[in-house]
């Protein structure tokens, strides 16, 4: 898929629907994709996930509560690679969360974040940003 | 800024995360599981936000081996409002 236009994704509609995949042998071109708002970000099987432009993402409101947001690296050599975001904002409204995962060996390259933020919401129920590393050689990747 | 106790940082099963640069966490819950060790080199300041409805600020190892370890030789610590931090 190749989109090299592709500037801005903005799900407003406060879903946690969006999401970019690739897996057996897919790959994306979002070379210049610079902001998204509510999308989350799979990537499997050996693959490689770039996007270069990217610098800022926000997750939505998420009306109703209850909506999650994944950034997977999933297994070995398939690295989720965001090498220019500097801020990530998290979800606003209740029992909301954006889950940052490396799981089975897999890397999520995050160089040049100096910001997490889960701003002030709609109310103050459970909601943030949550980091897991599980399983031999997986490893999410902040500034060094 | 949200005020809850949603966000953390986990590793566990082998995982490993760098934080090296990371100096500030406010409201964050920090999990080390299976023996690892989980080193915030640069951390200077840690605060629980403010909490409403009493939230619970973990801060945990769990099992034999598991460390959470903060290398610098001072961090200001904030509790504030009506958040909890739990040590275990």
């Amino acid at each position: 898929m190749n989109l090299p236009a592709l500037t801005d994704w903005n799900d407003m509609g406060n879903t946690s629907g969006s999401s970019i995949t690739i897996r057996n042998s897919g790959a994306v071109n979002f070379d210049n994709f610079t902001s998204a708002i509510g999308v989350s970000l799979y990537v499997a099987d050996g693959l490689t996930l770039t996007l270069p432009a990217l610098t800022t993402f926000a997750a939505n409101r998420g009306v109703n509560g209850g909506h999650t947001w994944n950034w997977r690296a999933t297994g070995p050599a398939a690295p989720l690679d965001l090498p220019a975001l500097t801020t990530i904002n998290g979800p606003l409204d209740h029992n909301a969360f954006l889950n940052i995962e490396s799981v089975a060996g897999g890397t999520v390259d995050l160089p040049a974040v100096t910001q997490i933020l889960v701003p002030a919401g709609f109310n103050h129920l459970a909601r943030g940003v949550r980091v897991l590393a599980d399983g031999v050689d997986s490893v999410v990747i902040f500034p060094r | 800024m949200g005020n809850t106790s949603g966000s953390s940082i986990t590793i566990r099963n082998s995982g490993a995360v760098n934080f090296d640069n990371f100096t500030s966490a406010i409201g964050v819950s920090l999990y080390v599981n299976d023996a690892l060790t989980l080193t915030l080199p640069a951390l200077t300041t840690f605060a629980a936000n403010r909490g409403v409805n009493g939230g619970i600020l973990e801060l945990a190892g769990t099992g034999p081996g598991s460390t959470l370890e903060f290398a610098s030789t001072h961090i200001h610590y904030r509790p504030t409002g009506s958040q909890r931090v739990s040590e275990h």
